[in-house]
């Protein structure tokens, strides 16, 4: 049996072992080599016998387990060497090797630090001066050694995984005043070198370029978008147009061509100028720091012109499956870099589905414009899921963004490269360059703009499920595959999709009827998302908001929105705040400002807040003891606390105290009430709940005998992160231990789901314990 | 297997051979590993007798023993033999082998001249040398097409390939592009030998894609006994007649 394209079976056992090695457990190595040599061992005894099959079966198994391992291994074992100054106050003096962003009040760093293998990711938030360090600066600094966080909400990022795909365990911030600067480093070293050949480039660029064309300059030649203001990056993501920030592959390509020109008239030996291209490629993807899609592209644009050295054809298809393997060899856990995905899932489509899009538009059209058009569809139709998944906004006009932009592309990055490459060398010539560019860049950049503003430019959509992402390649192969395929693949296709949306159903119809009460992990503070059976969206309370701080924080913004847009949630019928203290009602502007809102309730009145959701056309309700709200057949919300003549001051006391309940059902949220309030509530309430989000995030001020007495709840969880408030207090964890509850805490669980049908429920947390 | 299969083993995952015919460039069973379909390779105009005694052409009759142009000028090689006659469907295939850059036809190719050749009852073979490219051709194409064939051939037979014993130390016009008269005009001279210890004393097989008048393979083999080789065959991947 010979097969077509041998690479792309290899390759895909191999990325279905390093899955495996996500999805399960970790498994000791040594059992998993025991597995491999039984096979090996199975596989020559067939191969005795020369079967062919078994040889590729046996190969198969083999990079499939040696995926298994070499993703477990870079996932859980290989370390940085800094785990004993975890959690401490360090000194660390390293060199400055990567500058991942930029602006006025922070800048984050890769540092490398001296003596170890370790790479650090830096913050440093400025004070009064501003001092922003370059690559190659050294420096020393002093600060509290982190383990970023993990996922800690459902479909949330996952930022530990996020840079340790990047080599990076840990992290540190500083202000500028702890970071000292010893110098530059200077050349030792190939890195070295290509490191200052680097930022000699960045530096040109920004010479010759003003800002902040000049971001858009240093994305499209060198994938640098470390000082590019979030307007323009958000609205080249919205337009779909954010590829070429990120040095597309095509890009690549052109390097060899501009080696051709130059070497032709000196070039005597055949070949010669093949082998020095190869080379210009990889100094170019090294400076372009070795980007899953410039390695990509130089992967197969070494293969393509190494076919010719060694005249032999090259099959695209066949060399990208090539890349994907040695770049997962090299970081397996590219797997889950979305730069990866992207890149592949866009070539592949190229490769593959382009030819016969561009066959059916030209029917339509002529064929310069059928080109254009299928080589913008052709990678869209492609990473769509992995857009809709990973970003939840879909770009309606990318065509028309891509057919408008792409023409200038080649001559950007053309004239880019020179004007980077001359800067130094040549000012006149790059000053020359450097206007016709800028007219370019900045009409580039207000077309994209003013898209962007356009409504509906992008829709929101939720993470479709994975089930549904296997469907949709399936049927994307189906329908281009369509006649080719024998009767039996037809049917046996059919079949497989009938399965996939039987399941979705399912869980569809499993989920239906059904009340789900998320608590949020948003750190210090509270939020917690509930939707009813006929799908209406409450949210209570929006986490933490510190605005004037430096790492100005919005939970907001960067956990409640990102949540609910995983889950596709535009509207909410109701928000609700239990009081206005930052940590509650923080998070709720952003949300009320990004998405539609029915009704807010509230029961202390906050001026900013409720004139801005009158502004959005909210209807806004003052709740006092007595009220009741039906939000769904069935499911009410019982307001028990204030009274109508607030008891209290305006605290903590006088939180909105809501009970909801839904047939055997009930769960108290009593916001940040104390013992005060917390005994009044005794007096004149029915507070007994199944569950209890815990007051005031365990403080030993709430949560009193009496109370817990009352509600007697069978969950009780703790919503909080790190705090100098001494919150939770042991005492009130154990009070609710003695009688019998289970307690959840989103500093340790994450967030905590509860899903019930009214009489049964179940509680799941995202970080299992 | 040694180094070498290993090697190719390796390029034939990296760079998989495509399944199709090198001659109809259909899909289906081929015969490895000259990539050859059954069709093509039932209907392939291999060279068969009656042929020229001396310059392998088909001839008429078996009688005649050899060709007309061999009688008329007299011939430095000694035999020439070729795998095929120059047809339009070996035309395509040579085509696009020699001028569309498809060098990857070198090996199937060379396979087959090979397989050809080893049936062939000449004296042993001490090396292969291939007809040079002058250097501008070679740097427009990039690939010496003799060469490669060469190459494989001489993995194939265990035969050390020479690709340096001849050079052209001139440039010619296309020989394609002229008569009889003016081939023999335009190429007589063009080769030398650039050192005497690849030739001396040699029985050299000459390896080059087409034979059509045979004035460069007699340019060749001329400058070769000049250096002091024994003897001189030619083989070739097709042999054509001029029209």
């Amino acid at each position: 049996m010979r097969f077509k394209r041998p690479a792309i079976l290899v390759c895909l056992c191999y990325i279905g072992g390093l899955l495996l090695g996500y999805t399960v457990p970790y498994v000791s190595s040594i059992i998993i080599w025991a597995a491999a040599v039984i096979m090996l061992l199975m596989a020559a005894a067939f191969f005795m016998k020369r079967s062919n099959m078994a040889v590729i079966s046996a190969i198969c198994i083999l990079f499939a387990l040696f995926g298994l391992i070499k993703f477990q291994y870079s996932f859980y074992v290989v370390s940085d060497g800094l785990e004993l100054l975890e959690g401490k106050d360090t000194s660390l003096t390293g060199t400055i090797t990567n500058i991942f962003s930029e602006d006025k009040s922070k800048a984050a760093y890769a540092l490398a630090v001296d003596n170890s293998q370790a790479k650090v990711r830096l913050t440093i938030y400025h004070d009064d001066q501003q001092q922003s360090y370059r690559c190659g600066d050294r420096i020393m600094v002093k600060g509290e050694l982190q383990i970023p966080s993990g996922q800690r909400n459902p479909g949330g990022f996952d930022y530990k995984a996020y840079l340790k795909g990047q080599g990076i365990y840990h992290i540190m911030s500083a202000n500028s005043r702890d970071v000292s600067y010893l110098g530059s480093k200077g050349v030792h070293s190939i890195s070295d070198l290509f490191m200052n050949i680097k930022q000699r480039l960045i530096d040109s660029v920004d010479g010759f370029m003003p800002y902040p064309e000049n971001t858009l300059l240093k994305g499209i030649l060198f994938g640098y978008t470390a000082d590019m203001p979030d307007m323009i990056s958000e609205a080249y993501s919205a337009t779909g147009m954010a590829h070429i920030l990120a040095v597309s592959g095509m890009n690549v390509a052109f390097i060899p061509l501009i080696i051709y020109f130059i070497i032709k008239p000196f070039n005597s030996k055949p070949r010669l100028a093949d082998s020095i291209a190869i080379a210009a490629i990889w100094v170019y993807a090294v400076i372009s720091d070795l980007s899953p899609s410039v390695l990509r592209a130089a992967i197969m644009l070494s293969v393509l012109l190494g076919g010719r050295l060694l005249n032999r054809k090259t099959d695209t298809l066949n060399s990208l499956s090539i890349a994907a393997i040695i770049i997962l060899i090299i970081n397996p856990l590219d797997i889950y870099n979305i730069g990866f995905m992207l890149s592949f899932a866009a070539t592949a489509a190229l490769l593959s589905i382009y030819k016969p899009i561009e066959g059916f538009l030209a029917r339509f059209m002529p064929k310069a414009l059928a080109e254009i058009c299928a080589a913008t569809l052709a990678p869209q139709i492609a990473t769509l899921p992995i857009i809709a998944y990973y970003f939840n906004q879909i770009p309606t006009l990318s065509l028309l963004a891509n057919i408008a932009i792409i023409p200038f592309n080649g001559f950007i990055f053309l004239a880019g490269l020179v004007l980077s490459a001359l800067g130094a060398l040549l000012p006149v010539v790059a000053s020359a360059i450097a206007y016709p560019l800028y007219i370019i860049l900045r009409s580039v950049n207000i077309f994209t703009l003013a898209m962007a503003g356009i409504p509906w430019v992008a829709v929101n959509v939720p993470s479709p499920s994975i089930p549904l992402i296997v469907a949709y390649y399936i049927t994307i192969c189906a329908v281009f595959l369509w006649r080719r395929m024998s009767r039996r693949q037809v049917t046996s296709i059919a079949v497989a999709l009938a399965f996939i949306i039987a399941i979705e159903l399912f869980t569809v119809w499993a989920n239906d009827n059904r009340l789900k009460v998320v608590f949020l992990d948003v750190g210090q503070g509270d939020s917690i998302f509930i939707s009813t059976p006929s799908h209406k969206n409450i949210l209570i309370d929006g986490g933490n908001r510190v605005d004037y701080m430096e790492d100005g924080f919005d939970a907001g913004q960067s956990i409640v929105l990102p949540y609910l847009k995983h889950n596709g949630i535009m509207h909410l019928d109701l928000i609700a705040y239990s009081h206005p203290d930052s940590d509650h009602m923080g998070g709720l502007v952003s949300v009320m400002n990004e998405l539609r809102v029915d009704t807010v309730l509230y029961s202390i009145y906050d001026e900013e807040f409720l004139s801005t959701a009158l502004n959005k056309g909210a209807r806004v309700v003052k709740l006092a003891q007595g009220d009741r709200i039906e939000v769904d057949d069935g499911i009410v919300f019982e307001v028990l606390y204030p009274l109508a003549q607030p008891s209290f001051d305006g605290g903590n006391n006088d939180s909105l105290v809501l009970k909801l309940k839904y047939r055997n059902f009930s769960l108290l949220l009593p916001g940040d009430i104390e013992a005060d309030a917390e005994n009044e509530l005794i007096q004149d309430a029915d507070l007994e709940s199944a569950v209890i989000k815990v007051p005031h995030h365990g403080s030993d001020t709430s949560s009193t005998d009496g109370f817990i007495a009352a509600v007697k709840p069978d969950v009780a969880v703790i919503s909080l992160g790190n705090n100098n408030f001494g919150q939770p207090s042991d005492n009130v964890i154990r009070r609710y231990y003695d009688i019998g509850a289970q307690v959840y805490r989103t500093d340790k669980h994450g967030a905590v789901s509860i899903v019930t049908d009214g009489w049964n429920m179940s509680v799941e947390t995202v970080i299992e314990r | 297997m040694n180094w070498r299969t290993l090697i190719e083993d390796v390029c034939d995952i990296i760079y998989p051979p495509a399944n199709k015919c090198i001659f109809c460039n259909q899909e289906g069973k081929l015969i490895v590993p000259y990539s050859i379909c059954e069709h093509c390779w039932d209907t392939l105009p291999f060279t068969k007798p009656p042929l020229c005694d001396i310059c392998g052409k088909p001839i008429d009759s078996a009688k005649l023993r050899i060709c007309c142009d061999c009688a008329k000028y007299s011939r430095s090689f000694v035999k020439a033999g070729a795998v095929l006659e120059y047809m339009p469907s070996v035309h395509e295939t040579i085509y696009r082998y020699k001028y569309k850059g498809h060098s990857e036809l070198a090996k199937p190719l060379g396979l087959l001249m090979a397989h050809v050749a080893s049936r062939i009852a000449w004296p042993d073979m001490d090396v292969l040398v291939p007809v040079p490219l002058h250097y501008e051709r070679l740097r427009q194409r990039g690939y010496n097409q003799s060469a490669l064939l060469a190459r494989y051939m001489g993995y194939e037979l265990n035969l050390p390939v020479l690709d340096k014993a001849l050079y052209r130390c001139r440039d010619t016009k296309a020989q394609a592009t002229l008569d009889r008269a003016e081939r023999r005009a335009n190429i007589a001279g063009a080769f030398a030998v650039s050192n005497l210890k690849y030739t001396e004393g040699k029985t050299i097989m000459l390896i080059d894609d087409i034979l059509t008048t045979g004035a460069t393979a007699d340019a060749c083999a001329q400058a070769l006994l000049g250096g002091g080789a024994k003897a001189v065959y030619v083989f070739t991947l097709a042999t054509g007649v001029l029209k």
